[in-house]
C-alpha cells in the first residue's frame, strides 16, 4: 500500500513538474512576496507590490533621477527630452517610438488625459494632492505635451514625471471612472511598459510578459511572475524547494539567512529602503489633546528616552547587518539622507542624568521613576502583523526598564492600532514610514497639524525651512539641512533605523540594477549570464 | 414533508438570527474600517467623507443594515474596503479552493475516519484499538500549523517529493488537462493530509462509540443467530443504525471547512475564504467580513439541516420528534 502511494506520488510529481512537451522552459523570474495584488493600474491600488507591477507595464515621462530636484529629477522613458520655457512652464517631447501593447502609438493626448484624471480628487484619491501645483496640461501636436505650473519652484519636474504614470486615453477615456476597477481593463490592462499584461490567477500569481520590441530596449527576462504568499515561512519554503527564485524582505528574522545554503545557488541581494523606524512621541495626551502629554511634551524626556536607547543593538538583533542607523525622518536612500545629522550616541548615564534633572525619582523603590505621584510609565502601540516591529518593542521596553521606565507593549491589530493611532489615543507609538524620494512629503508626516502628523509635533521654524526648500531654485541643501537639524533636535520621535530591502535570489544575473523607489523597475535591462529557467 | 418545512423555515430564522447578531456585534469592534485607506497616505476630512457614504458608514446603523440585508437578498454584499472589489467576486475566487480543501478532508474524515472507528469498535479493548485511539488523538492534539510545517519540511524541502505552498503552479500555460489535475493534486495533498490528521480523530470516536452501542443491541445478536457472516452484521446491521449519530458531525465539520482552516492555509499559502476573512476581521474590512459570514452561516445552517435530514432518511423516528 505504502509503496503503491509512493509510486503514485513520483508520478504526480514526474507529470506536473516536466516543461509542457514542445515548449521549451522560459526564462521567467518568479518572486514571492507578501501581498495579494488584483490591480496595477496606476492609481487604483495602494499596496507597495502593485505599485512597484505597475511600474513594469505602465511608464511615466520620466523615470526618477535620483534626485527630487532641478531639471534633471528624472531620466527619458516616454518623454525622449524636455525644455524648459520658462519658471514656470516645462515642454515635453514624446519618443516617436513609444507605443501601446496594443500597438497604437502614444501621444500627446494619452498625456493630457492621464494627469487630467491624476489631478482629480475624485478619481486619483492619493495622487491628487501632490499635483495641486500644476496649473495646466497641454497637448501641443501629437508629440509635445506641455505642463504649467502655478509658481516657480525647484520640484516641478520631479512633480510632471514622478506621480504620474501614463494611461492609453483611447482604452480608458471611455471607462466611467467609478466603473474602472472592475472595467475589463484592470482585468487586462494595456500600457507601454516593458513588460505586458499576462495572467493574474486571483489570490495565487500575477504573470507578466516581456514585450520583445519594447522601444527602449528588448528585456531579457520573458517572464516575471509575482506569487502571493502572506506568510514569511511560505514564502522561504517556496524559494528552498524552487517554487520560486526570489524572496522579497526575507528578514526578519535573521534565521532566514542561515536556511539559503540549502538552495546553493541562492544569495542575499540588498538595497536601501527608503523606510524608517521609528517610536512616535506623542505630545499631546492621549485622552484630551487640547493638552499637552503630562510625560512626553517635555523634551528633554523624549531626548532621554532616545539616548537611553541602543539603536545599533537593536537594529542588529532584528536585521542583522542589513540596517543603517537613523537621526531623522530622512531615510539614508533618498538624495537627501546624505544631508540629516549623525545619529545621537546611546548614552544610558546621560538619560538617567536628564531625567533625574527633569525630577524623575524613584522615589518608592519599585524600579519606575516618578514625579509627583505620577509614574514614568508609557504605553508601546505597536501593529501585532508586523514581525519587526514586535521584536523591536521587546527591546525597547526592557532598556527603558533598564532606566527606571515603565513601557507597556500593546500589540494591536493594523486596523486598531491605526484608529487609535489617527487621534492621538497613545504615548509612542512604533511606526514604520516609507518616504517619496521628495523632502517635501515628509511635510505630511511632521509638519504642524499636517493630517498624518499623529504625534502633534509642531515646530513653525521647522515647517518654514522645509517650504523654503521647496520653493529653492538652485541649491536646496541648506534648508533641508536646517530642517532635518531642527526635527532632529527636537526629538518628536526616537528615529531607530532605516531597514535594508534583503532579497533572496539566484546567482547569474547580469547588470543587475534596483532602483530604491521601485525595486524591480528596472528589471527589463537585466541580462541572462546563465540564470533563468 | 411538513417535517422539512418546519425545518427549512427554523434554518431560516436561525440564519437571519445569526447575521443579525454578527452585523453588529462587527460593528462593535474597536477599530475604524477606513484606517488601512490611509496606511501610507493620509486621507482629508473630505476624502474620508466620501469613502463614508461609498460605504454608508454615515448611516445609523440601523440603515446600514437595512441596507445589508437588502443587498444580501440580491447577493449583493457591497465592496470590500480594503480591495476596493465586490465582495462577491472576492469570495468567489477563493470558495473553489476552500470547497476542494473541505470537501477532501470531509472526505477523508467520513470514510477513512467512520472506517477506521469501526475497525476500532470491532476490535475494543485490542492493540490496534489503542493503537489507532494514541495516533488518532496525537493527531488531535497536534497544532495544525505545527504539523503543517513538519510536512512541508519533509515532503518538499527535504524530500522535494511535493510542492511547499500555494494551490497551483505557474507557468503551466499551454499544458493538457492531466497536468494541471495533477498539479491541483500535488498541491492538495499536504493541506489535506494535514487538516485531515488533526480531525480525523473527531469522527473515528463517534463511530466508535456508535458502533460500540449498536453492537450490544438484541438485533445484532440476533442476525448472529440468524448465521449472517460477521460483514453482513458488521456493515448492514450495526453500521447502519450507528450512522446517525455520526452524521450530525458532518453539520458540524461544514462550517469549519468553510471558514475555519485559517493556520493550515496561512502555512501552506492556500488562498482560501479562512484567510480572507481573517484579513477582513483585522483590517475591519465591514462589507467581506459580513459577506465571508453570510457564506459562514449559510454553511452552518445548511450542514446542520443537511445532517438532519439524513438523520430522518435513515431513522424515521426523528422525525416524529
Amino acid at each position: 500500500m505504502l509503496r503503491r502511494c509512493g509510486r503514485l506520488l513520483l508520478l504526480m510529481t514526474a507529470c506536473s513538474a516536466a516543461p509542457v512537451a514542445g515548449q521549451a522552459a522560459p526564462r521567467r523570474l518568479v518572486i514571492a512576496i507578501g501581498q495579494t495584488v488584483t490591480n496595477v493600474v496606476p492609481t487604483l491600488s495602494r499596496s507597495a507590490a502593485a505599485r512597484e507591477i505597475s511600474d513594469l507595464v505602465f511608464l511615466r515621462l520620466g523615470r526618477y533621477g535620483g534626485t527630487s530636484f532641478g531639471d534633471r529629477a528624472a531620466v527619458p522613458e516616454l518623454a525622449k527630452g524636455w525644455t524648459r520655457r520658462d519658471s514656470v512652464t516645462l515642454a515635453f517631447d514624446l519618443d516617436p517610438r513609444a507605443r501601446w501593447h496594443d500597438g497604437t502609438p502614444v501621444t500627446s493626448r494619452d498625456v493630457v488625459f492621464s494627469f487630467n484624471r491624476a489631478r482629480d480628487p475624485k478619481q486619483a484619491v492619493s495622487v491628487a494632492s501632490l499635483l495641486v501645483d500644476i496649473a495646466a496640461v497641454e497637448a501641443e501636436g501629437d508629440n509635445r505635451v506641455v505642463i504649467r505650473f502655478d509658481r516657480p519652484y525647484g520640484e516641478q519636474l520631479y512633480d510632471a514625471t514622478y506621480h504620474v504614470q501614463i494611461l492609453p486615453a483611447h482604452l480608458v477615456a471611455s471607462i466611467p471612472p467609478d466603473s474602472l476597477v472592475s472595467s475589463a481593463f484592470s482585468r487586462a490592462p494595456v500600457g507601454s511598459g516593458p513588460y505586458r499584461w499576462d495572467k493574474l490567477e486571483p489570490t495565487e500569481y500575477l504573470q507578466l510578459r516581456s514585450v520583445p520590441g519594447f522601444f527602449l530596449g528588448a528585456p531579457a527576462i520573458e517572464q516575471m511572475v509575482w506569487r502571493f504568499t502572506t506568510s514569511q515561512e511560505s514564502r522561504l519554503n517556496l524559494l528552498l524547494t524552487g517554487g520560486a527564485d526570489v524572496q522579497e524582505d526575507i528578514i526578519p528574522p535573521t534565521a532566514n539567512l542561515s536556511r539559503l545554503p540549502e538552495r546553493p545557488s541562492l544569495r542575499v541581494a540588498h538595497l536601501p529602503s527608503m523606510g524608517v523606524n521609528y517610536l512616535l512621541f506623542n505630545q499631546r495626551a492621549p485622552a484630551d489633546t487640547s493638552r499637552p502629554h503630562p510625560i512626553l511634551a517635555d523634551m528633554d524626556v523624549r531626548r532621554a528616552l532616545t539616548i537611553g536607547l541602543d539603536r545599533a543593538t537593536m537594529a542588529k538583533a532584528v536585521f542583522g547587518r542589513y540596517a543603517s542607523p537613523a537621526s531623522s525622518p530622512a531615510p539614508p536612500a533618498a538624495w537627501f539622507g546624505a544631508l540629516a545629522p549623525q545619529p545621537v550616541a546611546f548614552d544610558p548615564t546621560q538619560a538617567a542624568r536628564l531625567l533625574a534633572s527633569r525630577g524623575w525619582k524613584d522615589s518608592d523603590g519599585d524600579g519606575v521613576l516618578d514625579r509627583n505621584g505620577i509614574p514614568l510609565a508609557l504605553t508601546l502601540l505597536v501593529p501585532s502583523s508586523s514581525v519587526s516591529r514586535m521584536q523591536v518593542a521587546l527591546v525597547v521596553q526592557e532598556q527603558w526598564r533598564q532606566l527606571g521606565v515603565k513601557a507597556e507593549v500593546v500589540p494591536l491589530e493594523i486596523a486598531q492600532y491605526l484608529a487609535r493611532r489617527k487621534p492621538g489615543d497613545f504615548d509612542v507609538a512604533i511606526e514604520s514610514f516609507t518616504a517619496d524620494p521628495s523632502p517635501w512629503s515628509l511635510l505630511d508626516r511632521w509638519g504642524c497639524g499636517a493630517e498624518a502628523n499623529y504625534g502633534r509635533y509642531c515646530s513653525r521654524t521647522a515647517d518654514s525651512l522645509l517650504r523654503a526648500a521647496h520653493l529653492a531654485r538652485r541649491d536646496p541643501a541648506p534648508p533641508i539641512r536646517a530642517w532635518l537639524r531642527t526635527v532632529a533636535e527636537d526629538f518628536p520621535a526616537a528615529f531607530l533605523f532605516a531597514p535594508d530591502k534583503v532579497y533572496a535570489m539566484p546567482s547569474g544575473y547580469g547588470n543587475v540594477t534596483w532602483q530604491v523607489e521601485s525595486p524591480w523597475q528596472m528589471v527589463w535591462t537585466w541580462t541572462l549570464a546563465g540564470a533563468g529557467r | 414533508m411538513n417535517w422539512l418545512a418546519r425545518r427549512a423555515l427554523q434554518a431560516v430564522i436561525t440564519a437571519l438570527m445569526a447575521l443579525a447578531l454578527l452585523f453588529f456585534l462587527i460593528r462593535s469592534l474597536p477599530g475604524d474600517p477606513l484606517a488601512v485607506l490611509s496606511e501610507d497616505r493620509p486621507l482629508t476630512s473630505e476624502q474620508v467623507r466620501d469613502l463614508q457614504r461609498r460605504y454608508q458608514l454615515d448611516q445609523p446603523l440601523g440603515a446600514q443594515f437595512t441596507a445589508f440585508m437588502g443587498g444580501a437578498v440580491r447577493g449583493d454584499f457591497g465592496t470590500s474596503i480594503q480591495y476596493g472589489r465586490p465582495v462577491r467576486q472576492l469570495v468567489l475566487e477563493r470558495l473553489p479552493r476552500t470547497l476542494l480543501l473541505g470537501a477532501t478532508v470531509l472526505l477523508i474524515n467520513f470514510t477513512l475516519g467512520l472506517w477506521l472507528g469501526v475497525q476500532q469498535a470491532l476490535h475494543r479493548g485490542r492493540p490496534l484499538d489503542r493503537i489507532l485511539t494514541t495516533l488518532s488523538l496525537t493527531g488531535y492534539a497536534t497544532p495544525s500549523f505545527w504539523l503543517g510545517l513538519m510536512l512541508v519540511l519533509v515532503f518538499a524541502v527535504r524530500l522535494h517529493w511535493l510542492p511547499a505552498a500555494g494551490s497551483q503552479d505557474p507557468g503551466l500555460d499551454g499544458a493538457g488537462v492531466l497536468t494541471v489535475v495533477l498539479d491541483r493534486l500535488r498541491h492538495l495533498i499536504l493541506p489535506a493530509l494535514t487538516l485531515a490528521a488533526v480531525s480525523i480523530a473527531s469522527s473515528m470516536r463517534y463511530q466508535r462509540a456508535a458502533m460500540l452501542e449498536a453492537l450490544r443491541q438484541p438485533y445484532v445478536a440476533a442476525a448472529r443467530a440468524r448465521g449472517l457472516t460477521e460483514g453482513q452484521v458488521t456493515w448492514g446491521h450495526a453500521w447502519r443504525s450507528a450512522l446517525p449519530s455520526v452524521l450530525t458531525l458532518f453539520g458540524l465539520w461544514l462550517p469549519i471547512l468553510v471558514v475555519g482552516a485559517v493556520f493550515v492555509e496561512q502555512v501552506f499559502a492556500w488562498q482560501g475564504l479562512g484567510s480572507l476573512t481573517a484579513g477582513a476581521a483585522a483590517a475591519r474590512d465591514y462589507p467581506l467580513l459580513m459577506g465571508t459570514a453570510v457564506l459562514a452561516t449559510a454553511a452552518v445552517v445548511t450542514g446542520s439541516l443537511v445532517s438532519d435530514v439524513l438523520h430522518a432518511l435513515l431513522d424515521p423516528r426523528a422525525r416524529a420528534e
